[in-house]
């Protein structure tokens, strides 16, 4: 129990604190939302005052501009589809690789491993303008294909697998060979349902990441067809006229599906990111 | 050096569980006290409360005729030894000795001093300059000594230290401990699920169940005299066997105890030893016979004897300790085991599970309790 | 027997291969290829759609980008933005761990929320934070400085403000990341085992004395990941300054990525913007291996 914990500071002291800061938090967020149900030429005036966070009135008009002008559904698409394919094979390719390289013995393992370890240190920004000539060669403009492909083989989710693998213990995979399981159906049926931990905080690091993703996009699509959200929003940001309120619809709109999922899934968000650290 | 007095002390959680239950305990200055039950009885949370570390419900802890509820635990000036030493992993050994020496806000000469008597007192000169994680596991469990010596304090706790280690250590350290303890002379409560060190070690031991005290008493005392059927069951190795009985004078005025279905004559000398017997007569009891009272019926004699069979063998070389079943019933002070009956044989004995035997009862070694297992009656020395 | 050895010693050396090949060879595609392109686009001179060849370059490339005010404005500016921004953000987040680890009633409410704008897309958070800089009394943040400051602050345009342009990109920024790093820290406290500070206060230490030497130490590695971490996302900085002020006003919150995008995108000066990815990678590899000699120290075990 906690009841012996040494607190730097005192109880009514730390309330105070996280309160003030909570409120100067949640105050963009909330600015958004009301925003989003206020009509636009009241957004700017009010935003100096109260009135920001408590419409007077409020109404859903924004929502139905938002689709009147833009393609939202076109954009919410994308950003799903380039996700969620983007996390399905990659939970498929850098699992079964961080298996082959925790628990498989083969030669070079070791040296390829640390390139791979030490590939992790190369953000996207390093090689976007080589990559950018890449697939500019391959034709690749304007397609999924250009912004799904070459985020799937991903070296921190492999080494997040890799070091989940080591942990589980030696006896399972013994058992399946004993009773006679190839490699590969050892991890289908006894290494992955027991992995469940490893793949859902890979995945969420991963659709966090992806779902937010906008420069590799801006540089590689030009055509609205193809371009998610965060493209979308900064488009819809500059297009004339200037309305706030279907600005922030198209943010509230764009956030919610993301926000839902961390509600539900805190715990794995949570734990997902706090176990990068423990890398560290 | 002080002297330890736990008055009517309680601990209660905010969810109602009892962990320590209206303890009275005195320890006094200069002793060993041992404090010995199994896990969750509350000892570790008797020591904890004692050191600060938690707070007191109920009642009153004194550390020489102080109340010191109220103390801050830094300021209690008491010394604390960890199940798992807690030593600080990032300073070096030198540093964990130095640590408690700096809170005191000692001059380098003096942390130096101490440091250097302590280290060369538990053998660890030459670790001076490593990290706990390179030490050994007995080598981290004499820095936590260490670390609790430095301070001088008036009274040393430890918290189940040596359960870490293997067992050839911990028979070492378990000497090492009471050597040292002797020679500081500092009031030391010691608190262990091991009913055997508890004996071995303490100059008296406090055997508590369930956040109560169950009894208190020398080692010897404790064996020789159990206030109750529990105590009777966890201090021995195994423990006693109890069974539930009568006591009833047959037609002929000879006095028997029951056995499942059969009889066991008591003899008049058994009746000279236990002046409480006739007040247990026609009541429903629990007896009780430690192992040692089994032997092996050679041949057919009027000495009081009971049929078993054997459900397995455990043959230790100097002994064999034989598991049977019975058909008494037995009864478990904590339910926890199906074992009937365990008997001490000397010597080796050629049984097999499954065999029939017949046990020579030594009824003069009997222990009488009341259906509560309250203690009603003991065998006086041979 | 001999065959059925051989057959199985083949089975092992397919299955592990074959199970890495696909990771693999998307990385090496993908990261090692482009990674080594870097390099070698930086010695030429290509640039897209222009009528001369490639040809070699050497070091050229290199001087050029030294020589430009834009891009050593972009240097200046994403460390002054480290700078500013890994402290106090490593700071805030060690602070609200530190309160957020005292089992306190409703602190899982206070954890969402403080972790919530990390999952916002920087691009939204940026929109909205460009109107929260809106200029003008109307304006959330003039309004609210005016507040503060008892109507001492007169508005001002924050974007476009050459002085207050990086400032306010650096608070956007602030208030996104925080929760990331105070999530990790939490668990890096949480990690540290309770047996410790109990001997530290039965030893006569007092609640500074068990942070500075028990919290602080335990907490070191994950202090300087952390730092580590922050400070290359600090140098990556690229969403709010294309959002928000387009590098300016006059390049006055311009980024090297931003650069970067310009020079090998907009212009495309693809060698060029190779030369100044190939600096950026160089600036990261530097950080990471400074935390790996300092944190080699202390891999402790309890």
């Amino acid at each position: 129990m906690k009841e012996s914990t040494p607190l730097p500071f005192w109880v009514p002291f730390s309330y105070t604190v996280l309160v003030l800061l909570a409120v100067l938090y949640i105050a963009p967020i909330i600015f958004m939302l009301v925003g989003s149900l206020k009509p636009d030429d009241r957004i700017l005036v009010e935003a100096g005052s109260i009135k920001a966070f408590w419409p007077d009135s409020t109404s859903l008009q924004n929502y139905s501009d938002v689709f009147r002008r833009v393609d939202f559904g076109r954009y919410m698409f994308n950003s799903l589809f380039i996700a969620t394919m983007i996390v399905a094979w990659g939970l498929v390719l850098n699992s079964l690789a961080g298996y082959a390289f925790a628990r498989l013995r083969w030669r070079g393992r070791d040296v390829i491993f640390a390139m791979v370890v030490v590939m992790m240190i190369i953000p996207l920004e390093a090689i976007a303008v080589p990559l950018f000539y890449q697939v500019t060669l391959l034709g690749w403009r304007d397609t999924y294909i250009v912004q799904i492909v070459p985020f799937i083989a991903n070296s921190f989710s492999i080494y997040l697998f890799y070091t989940f693998f080591l942990g589980l213990p030696k006896e399972l995979e013994e058992a399946a060979h004993v009773d006679g399981a190839g490699v590969l159906r050892t991890f289908l049926v006894v290494i992955a349902p027991n992995a469940k931990p490893a793949f859902a905080t890979v995945a969420v690091l991963t659709f966090l990441t992806q779902w937010g993703s906008f420069l590799w996009p801006l540089m590689v699509t030009t055509a609205e067809a193809v371009r998610p959200l965060p493209l979308g929003l900064a488009a819809f940001h500059t297009l004339p006229p200037l309305q706030w309120g279907d600005i922030f619809a198209f943010g509230v709109m764009m956030v919610a599906p993301i926000l839902v999922l961390f509600v539900v899934f805190q715990g794995w968000f949570v734990r997902g990111v706090a176990s990068t650290g423990i890398k560290g | 050096m002080a002297s330890v007095a736990f008055q009517q002390v309680s601990k209660i959680y905010p969810d109602g569980t009892r962990a320590v239950a209206d303890l009275n305990l005195k320890i006094d200055d200069g002793q060993l006290m041992v404090l010995v039950g199994p896990s969750g009885c509350g000892k570790s949370t008797a020591l904890r409360l004692l050191a600060g570390l938690e707070d007191i419900t109920e009642g009153e802890i004194l550390v020489d005729g102080r109340v010191i509820n109220e103390t801050r635990p830094q300021e209690r000036n008491i010394a604390m030894v960890f199940q798992n030493y807690a030593l600080y992993p990032h300073m070096t050994i030198r540093g964990n000795l130095e640590f408690p020496l700096k809170m005191m806000k000692l001059s380098k000469h003096q942390m130096d001093a101490r440091v250097r008597e302590a280290a060369s007192l538990l053998g660890l000169t030459e670790l001076m300059d490593r990290r706990p994680r390179e030490l050994s596991g007995g080598q981290r469990q004499r820095v936590a000594m260490g670390r609790a010596i430095v301070r001088n304090p008036v009274v040393f706790l430890m918290d189940e230290p040596l359960s870490n280690l293997d067992a050839k250590l911990r028979i070492q350290i378990r000497s090492d401990i009471a050597a040292l303890q002797k020679r500081m002379g500092t009031t030391t409560i010691y608190v262990t699920h091991d009913q055997l060190e508890a004996m071995t070690l303490g100059d008296r031991v406090a055997v508590l169940r369930k956040g109560k005290l169950q009894q208190v008493a020398s080692p010897q005392e404790l064996y020789d005299n159990p206030s109750n059927t529990f105590v009777a069951t966890f201090i021995g190795n195994p423990g006693m066997n109890i069974f539930e009985s009568t006591l009833r004078h047959r037609a002929d005025g000879k006095l028997c105890m029951d056995f499942g279905q059969e009889s066991l004559p008591m003899d008049a000398s058994v009746l000279k030893q236990h002046k409480q017997v006739k007040s247990c007569v026609d009541k429903p009891l629990l007896v009780g016979f430690r192992p040692e009272a089994f032997s092996l019926q050679e041949g057919s004699t009027e000495c009081s004897h009971i049929q078993v069979t054997v459900t397995s063998v455990e043959p230790l070389g100097h002994e064999t300790l034989v598991y049977c079943d019975i058909p008494a019933k037995a009864s478990n002070a904590d339910r926890k085991t199906t074992i009937k009956l365990v008997a001490r044989l000397t010597g080796h004995k050629a049984i097999k599970p499954g065999d029939s035997l017949k046990l020579k009862v030594a009824m003069r070694q009997v222990y009488l309790f009341d259906e509560n297992g309250k203690q009603r009656g003991t065998p006086l020395s041979p | 027997m001999q065959t059925f050895c051989k057959r199985t010693s083949n089975l092992k050396a397919y299955g592990p291969i074959g199970m890495c090949a696909p990771a693999l060879g998307g990385l090496l595609l993908f990261v090692v290829l482009p990674f080594f392109l870097a390099i070698l686009l930086s010695f030429t001179n290509l640039r897209i759609g222009s009528p001369l060849g490639v040809e070699f370059f050497g070091f050229e490339q290199f001087k050029r980008i030294f020589v430009d005010q834009a891009f050593l404005r972009a240097l200046c500016n994403n460390v002054l933005f480290a700078l500013i921004v890994v402290p106090l953000q490593t700071l805030l987040a060690l602070l609200l761990a530190l309160l957020l680890n005292q089992s306190l009633k409703g602190a899982i409410l206070f954890r969402t929320l403080f972790f919530m704008p990390v999952v916002f897309p920087l691009s939204l958070v940026s929109v909205i934070w460009v109107l929260i800089f809106a200029p003008g009394p109307n304006g959330m943040m003039n309004a609210f400085l005016q507040f503060i400051t008892f109507n001492m602050w007169s508005p001002r345009d924050f974007l476009h403000d050459p002085r207050l342009a990086l400032p306010a990109i650096t608070l956007t920024s602030l208030w996104q990341g925080v929760g990331f790093q105070m999530v990790i820290m939490l668990a890096g406290l949480q990690a540290i085992p309770e047996e410790l500070y109990e001997a530290a206060i039965v030893d006569g230490a007092h609640r500074w004395q068990t942070f500075w030497y028990i919290t602080f130490p335990q907490l070191r590695n994950t202090l300087i990941f952390v730092v580590l971490v922050t400070t290359i996302l600090a140098f990556r900085l690229f969403d709010q300054v294309q959002i928000m002020t387009r590098g300016g006003p006059n390049k006055a919150s311009t980024t090297v990525m931003y650069e970067t995008v310009q020079a090998a995108f907009s212009r495309q000066q693809v060698a060029r913007g190779s030369a100044m990815t190939v600096v950026f990678f160089l600036i990261v590899l530097l950080l990471t291996l400074l935390q790996r000699r300092v944190a080699r120290q202390e891999r402790e075990v309890a």
